[in-house]
């Protein structure tokens, strides 16, 4: 039993009267190993097209398939596939031995219902077959001081979270993790004092802890310096809240955002481009920031499934299977598995042949250090992509 | 007349070069006058009322033994200024006389008094209380209220050194006053803001919110050319009139914002109109020279709505096909709608509401649209479908060479209840007009209209306050509970809310904003009529 | 200690004072005004548990009116005008705490008519006959809905409201087998919800003979219903719930009230009435954690307030207890799950939102009277609050003092 940060927290606000404990001091009393580990999942909503996404360049079935989409000028990974064009964000990670790229990721008879997609990857169950009331990740979260996840946004809450024991907060921005109208050093010596009785003492020393997160946060939003320029785009904008809790040494270990808008039926080229460009300037940007505060942070972005291989009239592409998963930051860099078979399709679309399981299995294990069995309903062999 | 220009003066000699806007009521005491007189002022002494303002009313009268419109015309006798920039904001009133305002001011440093807070602030002889966030001074018969900046001391200095570079020696200013007496005038120095950098996305070149652009395209054009505003504000107990005006040159409309420019079409009169609005808006060009028009975000906002827009219009590209069948005239209308007696309504009654297109190649495109409202329709249904809801069912009516395609909800079976909906959405054909109609009475009703006199302006609105009042009358037991939670008020208090504001709404008989070009200027008309 | 649930008689150790008083207000009616304490002490303890048992006053006619505009999120500050309006707020409360157990979300039913219609149904049977609650919320179109449960067919019997009729709603888990539930499903075949309305399809039901907690029969749904309650686990598991609501979030014991409740013929009002009456109830001051509804509304009656309470609904689903949006079909876990950092900085906002907004109106309360109206436990010595009624208020919010109740 080493000295937890509540220990330290305690001592902290009784000898300072709720003063600042530190952050060097926070850093080192948590637990060697795995306990500051950050998990961040960027969902990409509406089924983005993974080949265009990391584009099988080299192979003439998909120029063929592709007679207007097809993407010219990848940023080559290797001599059979490359990044889109506008995915410059993840070469540079690619590049810099920040990024792993898990491919033909997906699972046995694939639903093309978003909602219902989504619902599988959320929850690792399938309909009717088992309830589904809990996500993956809401299995895996165990309380503490602070919220062991948070979802930043304001779409619904991902059923991912969904957690039998714990409510995740939703929230919009960073001002509903500060204390309003009252200062906070004035109030805390007033919340440092034992309380008689155990039910009075638990709230008390649960308020001593969330004035020092919010005196935290407070002071982060005032002193956090990026140590990258952040794009203006929504999604970078909330990595760099992400970042910017990570820094005020929240210890929270989950954080969800979403990217809406891949699901592109019609003119894919454009808007599927921008989208891209969104993503990969937000999340490069966001882990050559974590690393320079040596944080440790991953990185997940997923989709709730791809897009079918042949384009269809409208310059656009419909609900498909398989795609890839990315992972970037505390990652073995690099392709994982081979590109999925152009060859070889189920009802037109590529087959996957990494169970997105085995992914979430990877994320769990060898990063977040918790059993993955029970929570995926099975056991799958982590994917080699975790540092 | 003299002693307006008097004012005008005096104020502006108080005030320094680099003042930016300027809003002058020479007489309020008129103003006054005629708000306080109005009969239904009581009404809206309500509804303005709360308990902090009517204690500190009491006392302030209390005080100063003068009633509160005693003590208002006293201290705003010579006329009200407020100005902005040049160091922050600042209200000048001149009094009827020092003596009278130096006993309300003690009045009211008393009751501030009450309030942590307050403190005096010296400068240059001169006496100003911090109060709240903001400094109030009495120098002679002026009172001098700042919100703390830089502005007030500049004032001051002005006041006691009797001269200075004063906002009265700049020629944009002088040019700008208007030659007749108007309630209130003001005046903003656009080339300045221009110069320093403000509001970048209103002065500068592309802008960042679509609607925006759309509605107010054509004055944004203007406001990065001219050198300033002006306005020009009448009230009286008939109604009010606000007039902006800025300069105009016929050149000025080429370019990306052309899509704004030239004539709506006149405006269709229909039964019971809420509202009625024309205007001519090139879409199609405005979609084609977006990328002069907007930032990035915008674009990008853009390009993911044409590729949903393109799915949702049955494979048309949105932008490149369905806008460029319009011509630019386009009109909207609202009409309260009026159910049968004694039939069930819907909980909420919403008014039927239509637009009117011009289509550019009538014959060429009809079936293109019959297409894309036939799949549309069966798209909800299969919405619909899916969650339990009511089919539309739908239906095509013809007169002449008019042609309506409607869809209305499925009547019940026997024994289910009769429930009765807000719409049944239309789409009618009639010459080179396309209406999309939330209702088909109001799709026949508009096919019939005739077009009322031609309308020179290039934006109209017409919003006709009776209507508006009967339209939320419709809903009033909605807007009752609705005040009850958001208000926490008790059922009395909030029917009696309600009943209030519905009476207000229906006083104003006819509310009209009107945007032309008339040779030299482009300006901007709102007039209220008030219900006699 | 047979005592327990026995009818606390004051005597000088125990006086009938306010804060005895301001306890039995809190736990069975929110909160009170100074005024309605001060009539509370005027009678015996007794004499204010049946003021608060019988009175009455009817919300159904401005909620159906709600209800009409359909949106679910109206419907909650409804709710929250009744409760903190009502002169029956002890109706309210055990409203409240069916819709915590026969939880139902609007996030999934959608349709405001189906969940106000629920509502009623709970607010009727609230304090009354917990057997018919639980035949009618079988038949419920917003229960069904919400399980899944609006198709089921004789070929693919739905087992999910089988399932939480029996660990949820009436045995807990561990008193049924996975046997008795697809027995029970069967029973419930034919059970359907047609354009938002219960309707029984003959065709689809299963006639068949069913076997499951020790009887054999052609059971129906309704007979399913009435073996479930005879089973002696399911006074049990309903007294324990009601404990844990009214008393302590810790266990306590539970058996006379069973007793009563099997005895009464599931008469819950009755029961309700004998646990506000208890000497344990009386010794429970401070042994709960307000939920966030608890609190809200708590502080308004106290101080006789009114706000926004849109903007209140909207913020209490942000703390986790948005009404008519419970997180899942388990309701609202309750006691320490309400607290951590984020939910108690939300509280303290919320209530820094209420006192700073210009739509609050409070009584003539002073920040002296405080203490007495709100706290089940004293403030510790040298912490004071400010002069400014709504100042102490706020203060009050960020102590810890101020989540139990």
């Amino acid at each position: 039993m080493g000295i937890t940060r509540r220990d330290i927290l305690k001592a902290g606000a009784v000898l300072s009267f709720g003063g600042t404990v530190p952050s060097v001091l926070l850093r080192a009393a948590t637990a060697p190993g795995r306990a500051d580990r950050v998990l961040v999942v960027v969902q990409l909503s509406g089924g983005n097209d993974g080949l265009n996404t990391v584009v099988p360049f080299a192979e003439d079935a998909y120029r063929r398939a592709r007679p207007t989409l097809a993407v010219a000028d990848v940023l080559k990974i290797d001599d059979a596939v490359g990044f889109h064009p506008a995915l410059r964000g993840f070469a540079d990670l690619l590049e810099a031995g920040r990024l792993a790229v898990v491919q033909g990721v997906g699972y046995p008879e694939p639903n093309r219902s978003h909602f219902e997609s989504m619902d599988i990857w959320h929850t690792c169950r399938r309909r009717g077959r088992e309830p589904r009331t809990e996500g993956w990740l809401g299995r895996a979260l165990v309380p503490g001081d602070d919220d062991p996840a948070i979802h930043l946004g304001g779409e619904p809450q991902p059923l991912a979270l969904a957690s039998a024991t714990l409510r995740v907060p939703s929230i919009a921005s960073l001002e509903e993790f500060k204390l309003h109208g009252v200062d906070g050093d004035e109030v805390a010596p007033m919340t440092a004092e034992k309380r008689d009785g155990e039910l009075l003492e638990f709230v008390r020393g649960s308020t001593a802890s969330a004035l020092a997160s919010a005196k935290r946060v407070a002071e982060a939003a005032r002193s956090y310096r990026p140590a990258v320029e952040y794009p203006d785009s929504a999604l970078a904008q909330k990595l760099r809240t992400v970042a910017q809790l990570v820094d005020a040494g929240l210890q929270t270990r989950v954080y969800y955002v979403m990217l809406d808008g891949f699901d592109t039926h019609a003119k894919q080229a454009d808007a599927h481009a921008a989208l891209l460009r969104q993503l990969g300037d937000a999340v490069s940007a966001f882990v050559r920031d974590a690393g320079e505060h040596g944080h440790p942070v991953l990185t997940m972005a997923f989709s709730e499934f791809g897009r079918r291989l042949e384009e269809n009239a409208s310059g656009g592409t419909d609900h498909g299977a398989a795609a890839p998963i990315f992972l970037a930051g505390g990652v073995r860099a690099g392709l994982v598995g081979r590109h999925p078979s152009l060859a070889d399709l189920d009802e037109g679309d590529v087959k996957h042949h990494t169970d997105f399981r085995r992914v979430y299995a990877a994320v769990l294990e060898k990063w977040l250090g918790v059993e993955s069995a029970p929570i995926l309903g099975g056991t799958y062999e982590p994917v080699e992509a975790i540092a | 007349m003299l002693l307006l220009l008097l004012l005008a003066q005096d104020a502006a000699r108080l005030l320094p070069d680099s003042t930016l806007a300027y809003v002058e009521i020479a007489e309020p005491k008129r103003l006054i006058a005629t708000i306080y007189d109005h009969p239904l002022w009581g009404k809206i002494e309500k509804a303005l009322e709360n308990e902090e303002a009517r204690r500190v009313v009491a006392a302030l009268e209390e005080r100063t033994g003068m009633t509160y419109r005693e003590i208002l015309e006293a201290v705003l006798d010579g006329g009200l200024v407020f100005s902005a920039g040049g160091g922050g904001m600042a209200w000048l009133a001149k009094a009827r006389d020092a003596e009278t305002l130096a006993k309300i001011h003690e009045a009211l440093l008393e009751l501030w008094r009450e309030n942590p807070g307050i403190e005096p602030v010296e400068y240059r002889g001169l006496t100003a209380h911090k109060v709240g966030g903001g400094v109030v001074a009495v120098a002679g018969e002026w009172m001098i209220v700042t919100d703390g900046g830089a502005v007030g001391r500049k004032i001051a200095d002005l006041y006691v050194d009797g001269g200075g570079a004063t906002l009265a020696d700049d020629p944009d200013f002088a040019a700008a006053k208007p030659a007749e007496a108007h309630t209130a005038w003001g005046w903003v120095d656009v080339r300045t803001l221009r110069k320093i950098g403000a509001a970048p996305q209103l002065f500068g070149g592309r802008t960042d919110n679509f609607l925006v652009e759309l509605v107010a395209g054509a004055v944004i054009n203007h406001l990065q050319r001219v050198p300033a505003v002006t306005a020009t504000l009448d009230v009286d107990a008939a109604g009010l009139r606000l007039s902006v005006a800025v300069e105009h040159e016929d050149g000025w409309t080429a370019g990306p914002r052309a899509f704004a420019f030239g004539a709506a079409p006149a405006p269709m009169g229909v039964k019971d109109e809420l509202l009625s609005l024309s205007a001519h808006r090139d879409l199609a060009a405005m979609w084609a020279s977006a990328d002069d028009l907007f930032e990035q975000n915008v674009l990008d906002g853009m390009t993911e709505a044409d590729a949903t827009l393109t799915t949702l219009f049955s494979g048309m590209d949105f932008g490149d096909e369905v806008l460029t069948a319009f011509e630019p005239q386009i009109r909207i209308v609202a009409a309260r709608r009026t159910f049968a007696e004694g039939e069930p309504t819907p909980a909420i009654r919403l008014p039927a509401f239509a637009a009117v297109f011009r289509l550019r190649e009538p014959d060429r495109v009809r079936d293109d649209f019959r297409g894309i409202f036939q799949s549309l329709v069966g798209f909800t249904n299969i919405q619909g479908a899916m969650q339990g809801a009511p089919q539309l069912l739908q239906d095509i009516e013809r007169d002449g060479d008019s042609l309506i395609l409607t869809s209305a909800y499925k009547r019940p079976k026997e024994g289910e209840p009769t429930i009765h909906y807000n719409f049944s959405p239309s789409l009618a054909f009639a010459g080179d007009r396309m209406i999309v109609s939330s209702t088909t009475a109001l799709a026949r009703e508009l096919v019939g209209a005739g077009e009322h006199s031609s309308e020179s302006a290039n934006t109209f609105l017409r919003l006709n306050g009776a209507v508006l009042r009967d339209v939320l009358a419709d809903n009033r037991a909605q807007l009752v509970v609705q005040n009850q939670i958001d208000e926490g008020n008790s059922p009395e208090e909030a029917a009696a809310a309600v009943d209030g504001l519905l009476e207000l709404i229906g006083a104003a008989r006819d509310a009209t904003l009107r945007l032309s070009t008339r040779e030299k200027t482009l300006q901007l008309d709102v007039e209220v009529i008030f219900e006699r | 200690m047979s005592g327990e649930w026995e009818p606390y008689v004051p005597d000088a150790d125990r006086p009938w004072d306010l804060k005895r008083a301001a306890h039995l207000y809190r736990r069975a009616g929110f909160g009170a005004t100074r005024a309605e304490l001060d009539e509370a002490l005027r009678g015996t303890p007794a004499e204010a548990v049946d003021r608060l048992t019988a009175a009455e006053e009817d919300f159904e006619p401005m909620g159906r009116t709600v209800a009409s505009g359909d949106d679910p999120r109206r419907l909650a500050g409804w709710w929250l005008y009744a409760m903190t309006r009502t002169r029956a707020p002890l109706r309210e409360r055990a409203t409240l705490f069916w819709h915590g157990h026969f939880a139902t979300s609007a996030a999934k039913v959608a349709v405001a008519r189906l969940m106000f219609e629920q509502n009623l149904l709970l607010r009727r049977r609230a304090l009354g006959d917990f057997a018919a609650m639980v035949q009618e919320i079988s038949r419920d179109p917003a229960m069904l809905v919400y399980l899944d449960s609006a198709v089921n067919r004789r070929a693919h019997p739905n087992e999910n409201y089988a399932r939480e009729l029996m660990e949820l709603f009436c045995l807990g888990e561990g008193n049924y087998t996975e046997k008795d539930i697809r027995e029970i499903a069967r029973c419930f075949t034919g059970w359907e919800v047609v354009r938002d309305r219960f309707k029984f399809n003959r065709s689809h039901h299963d006639e068949g003979a069913k076997s499951f907690l020790g009887q054999s029969g052609r059971f129906g749904g309704e007979d399913a219903v009435r073996i479930v309650l005879e089973q002696p686990s399911a006074s049990r598991f309903i007294a324990a719930r009601l404990a844990r609501f009214f008393v302590s979030d810790e266990s306590v014991p539970i058996e006379p009230l069973a007793v009563e409740l099997r005895e009464s013929g599931w008469d819950v009002g009755r029961v309700v009435g004998r646990i506000l009456r208890s000497n344990l109830f009386f010794d429970s001051i401070g042994r709960k954690i307000r939920s966030p509804v608890e609190m809200v509304v708590g502080l308004l009656r106290a101080l006789e307030g009114s706000t926004d309470l849109q903007v209140v609904a909207d913020d209490l689903e942000r703390l986790g207890q948005g009404l008519f949006h419970p997180p899942s079909v388990k309701g609202w876990d309750g006691g320490r799950t309400w607290i951590n950092s984020s939910t108690l900085l939300g509280r303290a906002n919320l209530v820094h939102r209420i006192v700073t907004s210009e739509k609050t109106r409070l009584g003539d309360v002073t920040a002296a009277d405080l203490e007495g109206l709100l706290l089940a436990v004293p403030l510790p010595d040298g912490v004071s609050l400010p002069g400014d009624l709504r100042e102490a208020v706020h203060r009050l919010s960020v102590l810890p003092e101020f989540h139990l109740f």
